[in-house]
């Protein structure tokens, strides 16, 4: 062959191979985030990448803007189940077209706490926010046709009722710390009807709030000493409490699962800078960011570099703020092994629209109880549309034992000797647990007036 | 002989001292319809009010009172003309009252008038609370039901 024919053959093979290989790095696999990289001109035509939820296993997403518990009321008999339970995430979907119905409705009206309590005490179904929720960006978030234009602003709290005998439906919105209630009359309810009667029939557990049973109120006798006041929506268990036991379980910082986040952070795995810190956490760090992982504690750590972060879909309002941080948390969640019964809940009220700066946290539950850590499972600071810092334990739990059988009464007359008082006013008395090593048994946990704390009751 | 007969005798009667108390403590099985009290501080009902009615059959008793009062609930038989303990798969249904005071029981009640008595006793004082609840029958609450549905059909064929 001559000379020249084999330069040309070199040539042409070394110049078709840095074709490819610009090709691979312009737009297969980038070297550098996709922000500031000069090939995102030409990677307009390129498919978006799937920001959907493989297997929402956390629920964080699901937690956005939804009930945290559901008290279904029939007869004489109660049912009460966490959204966190399969059965919750059913009846979820139900309950906000209930909800889209009530914003185009045009009857609303304020009523009375006592026209609230009859709701509660008739055939209903109650739903808990836990957090204060604006009704605005809960209509931004199911995504409603008619804007409401409610004198209520926010609420925390919900219930359904049935009238048997005109076949109307009514829903209430409340606002527990303005004790405002506003009711509107559902024109189409068959759907939220049929979730009922399914329901109905399993309502036989006994459950009875404070108001009903008149323990909320001072009473005027003077001859027996009244000791213990009792917030009026407490719900009261009747029977006795099972108090299971969990126990944390380590969670696997895999490669495959570093490499996962990595790209839901926005690094390039391949390319990006590496660290290892004396306490063993892997630091990665690019030109706009750092991220911190620490596979012994489970610790994931985002801090954005000046005001340019991560930015989430939508148009930055509060409704795609928050569904943002629940999708980024169950697409993270989504690379571990997690026990079914785990799930995040969002802690932060979603009330407050058009901030400059919004923080959003999660908590974990387990089985619909909550579960106490020292900070906040997750904590997410979201500021034009974009995360500027992300902090989250990564932690797993599973149950170990079924536990002994505690009856509220029991509790009340634990706590009250405990606390050594004349006189007590329970705020709020449930089940949780307190995240600690070893094995965490289900206890129980008062709000009491004039402490700040959230004492367990043992 | 003598001794160990003496001592036999004095044992039994220390013995017998001894359950005396506890005889006097246990609430009797069925009470007087004219059964009164002779304390007014032990205990105060909270729910029911002294004359209710309710479509429900399960009523929770609750209320508060002194620390070791133990509360047990009583319904009016109508045939013997007593009150006689309620119970529950034949356990009677009684409250402790401990150191909160609170105290609560649910019962389900039969349809009817139903006059309940509720007996706190706390050492030798007895403190007796009436309440009378009438429990509609499921029929009844029907034609309530079908006498205003009707009402409300010709209402709007009137118009």
């Amino acid at each position: 062959m001559k000379k020249e024919t084999l330069k040309t053959i070199i040539l042409t093979l070394l110049i078709f191979s840095s074709v490819i290989l610009s090709i691979q790095i312009w737009f297969v696999n980038p070297a550098w985030t996709q922000t500031y990289s000069l090939a995102s001109f030409f990677t307009a035509w390129k498919p978006e990448k799937d920001d959907g939820l493989n297997i929402n296993v956390t629920g964080a997403f699901n937690s956005v803007f939804s009930p945290r518990a559901y008290v279904f009321t029939y007869n004489d008999g109660r049912l009460f189940f966490s959204t966190t339970e399969q059965e919750g995430s059913a009846i979820r979907d139900v309950y906000n077209t209930a909800i889209k119905t009530a914003f185009s409705a045009e009857n609303a009206v304020f009523v009375t706490e006592n026209d609230w309590q009859t709701m509660l005490k008739s055939n209903s179904i109650y739903a808990d926010y836990s957090v204060p929720v604006s009704i605005n960006a809960l209509f931004d978030f199911l995504g409603g046709t008619t804007e409401p234009s409610f004198a209520l602003t926010s609420f925390n709290q919900t219930v359904i009722t049935f009238d048997q005998i005109l076949t109307n439906a009514y829903i209430c919105f409340r606002n527990s710390t303005t004790n405002q209630q506003m009711r509107i009359t559902l024109t189409d309810a068959q759907e939220i009807r049929n979730i009922f009667e399914q329901y109905k029939e399993r309502s036989k557990e006994d459950y009875a709030y404070a108001f009903e049973m008149n323990l909320d109120k001072k009473m005027n006798e003077t001859a027996v000493q009244q000791k213990v006041l009792m917030n009026s929506y407490i719900l009261v268990p009747l029977e006795p409490v099972t108090m299971n036991t969990i126990r944390r379980e380590a969670v696997t910082f895999s490669q495959q699962t570093i490499d996962g986040l990595l790209e839901l952070f926005g690094y390039n795995p391949k390319t990006a800078r590496k660290f290892t810190e004396s306490n063993g956490t892997i630091l990665f760090v690019d030109n706009k960011s750092t991220l911190k992982l620490n596979s012994e504690t489970g610790y994931v750590e985002y801090i954005a570099e000046k005001d340019d972060g991560l930015a989430l879909p939508g148009d930055g309002n509060l409704s795609s703020i928050a569904s943002g941080c629940g999708k980024l948390l169950d697409n993270i969640y989504n690379l571990f092994v997690m026990d079914p019964n785990v799930t995040l809940f969002i802690n932060s009220p979603l009330d407050t629209e058009n901030a400059e700066r919004y923080t959003i946290t999660f908590d974990y539950l387990f089985n619909g109880n909550s579960i106490q850590n020292d900070t906040h499972s997750c904590k997410i600071v979201v500021s034009g549309g974009e995360i500027l810092e992300f902090y989250a334990t990564i932690k797993n739990y599973q149950m170990v034992a079924v536990g002994n059988q505690e009856n509220a009464q029991d509790v009340l007359d634990t706590l009250y000797t405990n606390l050594n008082q004349d006189a007590l006013l329970i705020n709020n008395l449930y089940t949780g647990y307190i995240d600690a090593p070893g094995e965490m048994p289900l206890c129980w946990r008062a709000e009491v007036q004039g402490s700040d704390e959230i004492i367990t009751v043992k | 002989m003598q001794s160990i007969k003496q001592k036999t005798v004095c044992l039994l009667v220390a013995l017998f001292s001894l359950l005396c108390p506890v005889v006097s403590f246990a609430a009797p099985a069925t009470l007087a319809a004219n059964a009164t009290s002779n304390a007014s501080n032990l205990i105060v009902i909270t729910n029911p009010p002294s004359f209710s009615s309710t479509t429900q059959q399960g009523v929770v008793f609750c209320g508060y009172g002194s620390n070791n009062t133990k509360v047990t609930l009583y319904l009016f038989n109508t045939a013997t003309q007593r009150y006689e303990q309620m119970a529950v798969y034949g356990v009677p249904v009684t409250a402790t009252i401990n150191a909160s005071g609170v105290f609560w029981k649910k019962v389900n009640l039969p349809s009817g008038l139903n006059k309940i008595l509720i007996y706190a006793e706390n050492g030798n004082s007895v403190q007796v609370v009436r309440r009378e609840v009438s429990v509609l029958s499921s029929s009844l609450a029907d034609k309530i039901k079908d006498y205003t549905v009707n009402m409300s059909s010709a209402l709007q064929m009137g118009r």
